[in-house]
């Protein structure tokens, strides 16, 4: 068992499920502030959402053949 | 009008969204933080947001993708009053959601969260193979690696459960037995696999995608341990004519037109997993050529 899941179960008064002991943990570095430099999103009016991937894409393989 | 139904940092949506404006047809994006208000303007039922408004009567077809279009509801002082318009905005909210569901659409807000044990007893019914599973609160019936548990929850996310922290549940193999009980879990027998398959379910149609992830041990378990640096071989896939029937059956019984469905293929079984009806599909629309979002925009 992952220590981070040990120290979040243990915390608990009542029995979690087993799956709980085979946590594994992930954070995100990425800022998700969309006034940050380092941010990856962009304000999008046309697409209607605030998280418009700043990055190019780049095309499959797959999809230039 | 197109409605979707989305959140605001949702790339398939996105997407999507891309092919609509090729093909000329208007859309309005909700994003999970919207709280509508039901007011009425000349006869018409006018749905209101801090970002958006529409009447009802102009949506011609409706996606729901994720999130869920929420009401404001008012609260009054004398009790008997509140339990009152209670059930009056109740009705309203009731009325505008089948409203918008009644129209061409792709899944419902309704029922496109599953009950995953309920799922899998109708693909059993429907004929389909499941791998034999079972509920408990202790290890007295689990073999050692040849028995796994997994979540039951539609994610496997728990989000935010340490600072800067979020946490995942894949699929695990239990290779050493434990004493004391626990809440009640979901096991399910392992099965040895060829490969997973991932299939897209759209209005009758199934497009796959074999994973081959049975060979990278990071893999091999729970294809979603992604392995960056060498990703699994994700190929085109046609399943049996049997098992796209049964496939369509099984959608149809839960009255979804579109979701993505797991199977196992082991020697000449395909071994039925889980059902998402709001799962990502972006990845193996890619890696296959199957332009999935192009085939949504054009349905909608």
């Amino acid at each position: 068992m992952e220590r981070k899941a040990k120290d979040v179960i243990i915390k608990e008064e009542n029995k979690l499920p087993l799956t709980f002991e085979y946590m594994e943990f992930f954070g995100s570095k990425r800022s998700d502030n969309l006034d940050s430099g380092s941010s990856p999103y962009l304000k999008c009016k046309k697409y209607q959402t605030e998280f418009h991937n700043r990055q190019v894409l780049y095309k499959a393989m797959t999809r230039m053949l | 009008m197109i409605l979707i139904i989305s959140k605001n940092n949702e790339i398939t949506t996105t997407e999507v969204i891309k092919w609509l404006i090729v093909m000329n047809k208007k859309f309005i994006r909700v994003h999970e933080d919207e709280v509508f208000e039901i007011n009425t303007l000349k006869k018409r039922i006018l749905l209101k947001s801090y970002r958006n408004q529409f009447f009802i009567d102009e949506i011609s077809a409706v996606w729901y993708r994720r999130g869920g279009i929420v009401f404001k509801t008012l609260n009054y002082q004398n009790q008997a009053i509140d339990r009152y318009m209670f059930e009056v905005q109740h009705w309203l909210i009731d009325y505008v959601i089948k409203s918008l569901e009644g129209k061409r659409h792709i899944n419902k807000q309704s029922n496109s969260h599953l009950n995953k044990l309920l799922v899998l007893e109708k693909a059993k019914q429907i004929g389909l193979d499941v791998p034999p599973y079972f509920l408990a609160e202790d290890m007295e019936d689990v073999i050692i690696d040849q028995t796994i548990v997994k979540p039951i929850t539609g994610t496997p996310i728990v989000d935010h459960i340490q600072e800067n922290q979020n946490g995942i549940m894949y699929t695990s193999v239990i290779e050493q037995k434990k004493e004391s009980s626990f809440f009640i879990s979901f096991f399910q027998e392992k099965i040895e696999k060829d490969f997973e398959i991932r299939s897209f379910y759209l209005n009758g149609k199934v497009y796959s995608t074999a994973i081959i992830s049975q060979n990278d041990e990071k893999t091999k378990i729970d294809h979603r341990r992604y392995n960056s640096k060498i990703p699994n071989r994700n190929v085109r896939y046609k399943l049996p004519a049997e098992i796209e029937h049964k496939i369509d059956l099984l959608m149809q019984s839960l009255d979804l037109n579109s979701g993505s469905v797991d199977f196992i293929k082991s020697a000449d079984k395909f071994y039925f997993l889980e059902i998402n009806a709001i799962g990502q599909f972006l990845g193996m629309s890619e890696a296959c050529n199957y332009d999935l979002e192009r085939e949504i925009a054009a349905y909608l």
